[in-house]
């Protein structure tokens, strides 16, 4: 175990507000993890506690089987060997970028250091940026300069608070690849703190999701799609549709009465032909939503809004599933 | 609290309250030792004429500081408001020079404008010289008096008000303007119902300065013959010869100063007056309509001319008249003096500011950090109650030392702070901590705080950072803070009047001097030095913003 979490709370406000509570986890050397929450879900404070930059009310953090927080002790950031790139990337605008990469690298000699400089440069792609400032770079290199930084340590953990939310989405998803083949590649255990699910989905061994402090679910990717733990953690990939009994019941189902069921919206299917399916139902609006359609249906007294292909509101279609995509979780 | 919480809770006391917690409350141990002293002198009991004064004395003191507060607040915020809203809001003739015209009032000091308007308003005074030449007779104006004294205070201190509402004005949104108007709000009513409301603690601010500044003079009040607190406080330490009764009108004084302080929070608790919305466009220059661009100017123009060019014109014709009176060598001796002593103090507040910023945010305990906002309040305290409070434990640490040197040594030492260039200095930091704190805090504040952070993370620690990082980044900010709190020591004058060794002579005590001497005229020159030297930092600093 590389990082090691127990019972981990922090509260702020002189204890009125709880960010964390009764956080535990653990990551594996080489892997890449991300924390994914909404904004206030305590992943920030997660990653600045990691870090050593807020201390803990409560629960231990270990890092390589060595104590860095607990309420009687607390290591400093520095002497840490954690990364972390910040979500602002955090660029000193007075040092150019080689002098930004250097910042860290203090046994090093000269001729040392610049291969260290040149070695991260290559990493990251930008071979010959070495003179440039800050206020000279786009979006993109600032952040490949602020990664390079990080790895030029060579640190145990690199943190990665939302490293995609200022770049348009082009540029994330491109981006998003790369740092995961550079990651994969050097073996760094790194941890991404995003509120966006595909990201999360897109870069992690597993994910960990987090709300209003707590942890919810600890999972692989595909585990945590296929098997969320509650309705949040599966809303978070896909719009839900929630399935009343009474239907399920039509549709030759029997529903046990402790649990509800739900259906991604993008996993009907839609017949125009009536005998396809038992479900009747009727297109009331229809509209187009980039990769597919958002259609309004009415069935008996049931509104749903779904994903699908284009229909004239006012069409009567039959509709249906697959059972195996039922998500089914117990009354809250 | 059960036993495991309280096992706890000292627990995590030992795991936070690390190096920088001990600096932080020692630092601000340091700087409040002079209003802990007054605070505990007051269970010291009073001096012998305190029943007289409180008597006789303490309800001119009481009345006569709250009218001339009042008169002040209703003509620093009329001619700074304006002053400053007209403009940010409107284009007209000179526009740029007034903007910082209206700034240099703050470059006299006040006692120094009170002298050029007494010998203006004189009999044979300018105003006098000049009608006659004009064949003009108007009966004459008394000016010695409570009104007088207010009005010059005004048009020497509107410029705190004029600073914080331009500041403000200047990043107000013009889409809130344009939905006042959309709402159907004429041009004065936009400005009475959204922009004054909003304005507020613009406004407030700046006039919280203006009054602690109101308190805290001395020397106007002094050569007016008006008796406020401050001059209270000399007539006890000068007049009675009894530091007890100065410590009780001191203390009552904080207690006036602590009770406005708590008001002004008070009131504004829980109201916002930032624009929440992002993207703002700023506010827009209008044009005045034609014919009465010119009446704007005058309006901006009057301030600076009532505060600056007046007083200044009158220095300066002093200055003529008594060039070949002038003790030259006396005048570089204060200069020189002035200029040594306003250096060493401002780099003594500039360190001590970012001590106490610093290793009050390194600390990780908030209780640390909320002790450690006493430390910047020295300025609402009035130059002649710290320097009370500075030169009675002084003395009682020499008493000390002395005793101690005598029992161990056998030998006879002197005072070795008690009327010293190191107690004064000490008394400047005290008072003008919070001049270097603020200019440093906000410039710090601007500065992620995740530069920091990034520093740390990449293996730097606290002391390392500060130098690689905060230092660089922070240089202007310095260096503003130091060009600040320097105008501020050489302009004071109570607090240099009771703490000063003898052989010190400052251009601020020395230009007092030849007023209380009836020998305005000679005045002149070391208050002339005196605003030059005030003049050249205030455009230098206004620059140094408009750059960044």
């Amino acid at each position: 175990m590389l990082l090691n979490i127990e019972h981990l709370s922090k509260y702020f406000d002189a204890g009125k507000v709880q960010a964390l509570a009764d956080v535990s986890l653990h990551t594996v050397a080489g892997k890449t993890y991300s924390v994914l929450g909404e904004s206030g879900s305590g992943k920030t404070t997660l990653a600045r506690l990691i870090a050593g930059l807020e201390r803990p009310d409560n629960g231990t953090i270990y890092l390589d089987d060595t104590l860095i927080s607990s309420d009687a002790m607390h290591l400093a950031p520095e002497k840490r060997a954690v990364g972390l790139v910040f979500q602002n990337y955090a660029l000193f605008p007075h040092l150019n970028v080689a002098q930004n990469i250097a910042y860290g690298l203090r046994n090093q000699m000269t001729s040392q250091r610049e291969e260290t400089i040149r070695g991260s440069l290559d990493l990251v792609n930008l071979q010959g940026y070495q003179q440039r400032f800050p206020h000279e770079l786009s979006g993109g290199q600032q952040q490949r300069v602020a990664l390079a930084r990080a790895l030029a340590l060579r640190p145990k953990l690199l943190l990665l608070d939302e490293p995609f939310s200022n770049l348009n989405n082009t540029l994330r998803i491109a981006l998003r690849d790369e740092l995961f083949g550079i990651l994969k590649n050097l073996g760094i255990c790194s941890v991404f703190i995003t509120h966006n699910a595909d990201d999360a989905l897109a870069i992690s061994d597993e994910i960990i999701v987090l709300r209003d402090g707590q942890l919810l679910q600890q999972a692989a990717p595909q585990v945590l799609y296929e098997h969320p733990i509650n309705r949040y953690v599966a809303q978070l990939f896909d719009p839900l549709v929630a399935m009343p009994a009474s239907l399920l019941q039509d549709f030759g189902f029997s529903p046990s009465p402790g649990q509800e069921y739900y259906l991604r919206a993008h996993q009907f299917v839609l017949a125009e032909k009536p005998s396809d399916y038992q479900l009747k139902a009727t297109v009331m609006q229809s509209n187009f939503i980039g990769k597919h359609h958002l259609l309004e249906v009415k069935i008996k007294d049931h509104s749903w809004k779904i994903h699908g292909q284009a229909h004239v509101p006012g069409t009567e279609v039959s509709i249906g599933w697959n059972e195996a995509d039922l998500l089914r979780f117990p009354k809250e | 609290m059960t036993q495991i919480a309280r096992r706890k809770y000292y627990r995590k006391l030992r795991r936070d309250f690390d190096q920088w917690s001990w600096v932080t409350l020692l630092v601000t141990l340091f700087v409040g030792v002079p209003l802990l002293f007054i605070f505990f002198k007051l269970f010291g009991g009073a001096g012998e004429s305190w029943g007289h004064m409180v008597k006789y004395l303490l309800p001119k003191y009481l009345t006569n500081t709250l009218l001339l507060s009042l008169i002040c607040m209703v003509l620093t915020i009329t001619m700074g408001v304006s002053a400053a809203w007209l403009s940010t809001r409107y284009h007209f003739p000179l526009r740029k020079s007034l903007e910082w015209l209206n700034i240099l009032p703050l470059a006299l000091p006040s006692y120094i404008t009170a002298y050029a308007y007494a010998g203006i308003f004189d009999y044979g005074g300018s105003l006098q010289l000049l009608l006659q030449g004009l064949s003009l007779s108007i009966p004459k104006i008394d000016i010695m008096n409570v009104n007088g004294l207010a009005f010059v205070l005004s048009v020497s201190l509107y410029p705190y008000v004029y600073v914080a509402c331009r500041a403000f004005f200047l990043y107000q949104s013009q889409n809130l303007i344009e939905t006042a108007q959309v709402l159907g709000d004429s041009r004065a009513q936009r400005f009475f119902r959204l922009i004054l409301p909003m304005a507020r603690p613009a406004i407030v601010g700046g006039f919280i300065l203006v009054l602690m500044e109101v308190l805290n003079d001395f020397g106007a009040a002094k050569y007016y013959g008006v008796n406020t607190f401050t001059t209270g406080i000399f007539k006890a330490w000068y007049g009675y010869r009894e530091p007890e009764t100065a410590v009780y009108l001191a203390a009552l004084l904080l207690v006036i100063i602590f009770a406005l302080i708590l008001l002004e929070q008070w009131q504004r608790k829980r109201k916002r007056y930032h624009f929440a919305g992002k993207s703002q466009k700023k506010l827009a220059r209008l044009e005045v309509p034609r014919g009465r661009s010119w009446g704007y100017t005058l309006i901006v123009a009057i301030p600076a001319i009532l505060g600056f060019l007046i007083p200044v014109a009158q220095l300066i014709y002093w200055a003529v008249l008594s060039f070949h009176n002038t003790q030259w060598a006396d005048l570089f001796t204060a200069i020189f003096q002035s200029v040594a002593i306003g250096a060493i103090a401002a780099a003594a507040c500039v360190f001590f500011a970012i001590l106490l910023l610093f290793t009050s945010q390194w600390n990780a305990l908030s209780g640390v950090r909320t002790v450690s906002r006493f430390g910047a309040l020295g300025y609402a305290i009035p130059g002649a109650v710290i320097a009370v409070g500075v030169y009675m434990p002084s003395l009682v640490v020499d008493k000390w030392i002395i005793g101690v040197v005598k029992d161990l040594f056998s030998v006879k030492i002197g005072l070795l702070l008690t009327g010293t260039a190191t107690a004064l200095v000490y008394a400047y930091v005290v008072r003008f901590l919070a001049v270097a704190f603020n200019p440093l805090a906000a410039g710090q504040q601007k500065m992620s705080a995740s530069l920091s952070e990034a520093s740390y993370l990449l293996g730097w620690g606290r002391l390392r950072t500060f130098w690689k990082l905060e230092f660089p980044l922070l240089r202007s900010a310095i260096l503003s803070a130091f060009i600040l709190v320097f105008i501020d020591v050489m302009k004071e004058l109570p607090l240099t009047l009771i703490l000063k060794p003898n052989h010190i002579q400052t251009l601020a005590v020395e230009a007092y001097q030849y007023a209380s001497d009836e020998r305005i005229i000679e005045a002149a020159w070391p208050a002339l030095v005196l605003v030059l030297s005030g003049t050249i930092p205030v455009i230098f600093l206004n620059r140094l913003v408009r750059n960044e």
